[in-house]
């Protein structure tokens, strides 16, 4: 009987065992193997898998021989955290290789940060030249061009200083020549105020010797010299005695001082006698003593003579001394000048 | 049968004292734990709760070690490893991960700084 029941204790047993449940241990192993046997771990983390499939398999192995030993749940609990420790070894390497590639394009990132920068400031620091060189080449352009307006400037001051030099020249060259000219004409002023003072003495003086026989007096219209009949022709004769020519010369000596002046020669005559015989008579002796006194050198041209006949008597014909006194030659010394000498009846 | 059941009984108690302690089991539990927290997996999240977990098992095999059982010692052991070598690897995979998160957030506002020029954006 007891022999009988051996076997099929065992065989119960047997039976028990794989009625019995699996440990949930084991059931998570298994589940997280499968995961990460299906994931990135089995390339990642190949050798941790590896040592988890082993733990794995030796947990399979212990519920085998015994479902109910804690020994395979505990080998099971092991076979788990190896899974877990294989994936985790997975997602370190990830993030190894995340952080190697970050840091990768980080230095890519800043070399090319630092390249752009290195561009940017190239180019900034060629605009900065290329400013610098324009306000260079603007300020030289500037300067150049004010130069050649300073010298345009400057060559217009020096024509504008030449040309008032050269006006200052033609204005001393003028007033130097101005002044020539004024002093020659003071000199002539002077040499004429003494001409006319030598004309004047000189006239003054004819004057003296020409009023020893004639009278002389300063009337409105000139100074007349009144020479007496009886001194310079014979009665009813027109030609100069040897007295009337030197008392002439003395009378051209006289009007020779006042060359600017027109002279009148009036004959007069007293009235015995008939009154054209005497006018003639007054007109030959008018020409006569205007021909001497111009070949006296008294200019012709401003002698007139002319003859008045018995006309103008300046005394009475009644007595003898009224007709000597009427019987007269006046030379009359106008003021201003023109005129001719041509006779006239008046 | 009785008698069958208890001499199989004693015979694995037997086993089981008679077996070497897993001096070495603890030693490499040890040695992880040691490792772990020398990479500061205390202040890991996630990290943290295995590392309590596998000192708990060290804890709990040196005591199956004190009280002879060392077959059991050596299993609770290996999950001791195992759970240590697990924050080991996370207190070395989420900073790491962080680092490269980082990483990428830098090329990102670098490359949002930089005018594009025909470049490519972040590729994790």
């Amino acid at each position: 009987m007891k022999r009988a029941l051996l076997p099929l204790t065992a065989a119960l047993g047997l039976l028990m065992g794989c009625l019995a449940a699996v440990p949930p241990e084991l059931i998570d192993a298994r589940l997280a193997f499968d995961r990460a046997n299906n994931s990135q771990t089995r390339v990642l983390a190949p050798g941790e898998l590896a040592v988890a499939q082993r733990a794995l398999n030796r947990a399979e192995s212990e519920y085998q021989r015994n479902p109910w030993s804690l020994n395979a749940r505990d080998t099971a609990y092991v076979a788990q955290r190896r899974v877990q420790i294989a994936e985790s070894r997975a997602r370190l390497e990830l993030a190894r290789r995340d952080k190697a590639n970050a840091d990768q394009q980080l230095a890519a990132t800043q070399a090319q940060a630092a390249g752009e920068l290195s561009q940017a400031r190239a180019k900034l620091q060629a605009e900065e030249d290329a400013k610098r060189q324009a306000e260079a080449a603007r300020q030289r352009d500037a300067a150049d061009q004010a130069e050649r307006a300073r010298q345009v400037e400057a060559d217009r001051v020096a024509r504008e200083a030449q040309a008032q030099r050269d006006q200052l020249a033609r204005t001393q060259a003028q007033l130097d020549e101005q002044r020539a000219q004024l002093q020659a004409r003071n000199q002539e002023l002077e040499e004429a105020r003494k001409q006319q003072a030598q004309a004047e003495a000189d006239r003054q003086a004819a004057m003296q010797e020409v009023q020893r026989f004639a009278k002389v007096q300063e009337e409105q219209r000139g100074t007349v010299i009144t020479l007496p009949g009886g001194l310079l022709f014979a009665p009813g004769r027109s030609d100069l005695s040897a007295d009337a020519q030197r008392a002439l010369e003395q009378v051209a000596t006289a009007l020779k001082t006042v060359s600017d002046q027109h002279v009148v020669i009036e004959g007069h005559t007293d009235a015995k006698g008939s009154e054209d015989t005497n006018y003639e008579l007054s007109v030959l002796r008018a020409n006569a003593v205007r021909d001497f006194l111009s070949s006296r050198g008294v200019e012709r041209d401003r002698i007139e003579a002319v003859g008045f006949g018995e006309t103008r008597p300046v005394a009475s014909n009644a007595s003898a001394e009224g007709r000597a006194t009427n019987r007269r030659v006046e030379i009359v010394v106008q003021r201003g000048v023109g005129g001719s000498g041509t006779q006239q009846r008046r | 049968m009785r008698t069958m059941l208890c001499a199989a009984v004693l015979a694995g108690l037997a086993g089981c004292a008679t077996s070497r302690a897993p001096l070495n089991k603890m030693a490499d539990a040890r040695g992880e734990i040691r490792a772990a927290e020398q990479l500061d997996a205390d202040h890991v999240s996630t990290a943290s709760s295995y590392l309590s977990l596998a000192r708990e098992e060290e804890d709990r095999g040196r005591r199956l070690i004190n009280s002879g059982q060392h077959r059991r010692a050596a299993f609770v052991l290996e999950r001791a490893q195992a759970d240590a070598e697990l924050a080991l690897a996370l207190a070395t995979e989420i900073p790491a991960r962080a680092e490269a998160e980082r990483a990428i957030d830098r090329v990102k506002q670098l490359q949002s700084q930089v005018p594009a020029t025909g470049g490519s954006g972040v590729t994790p």
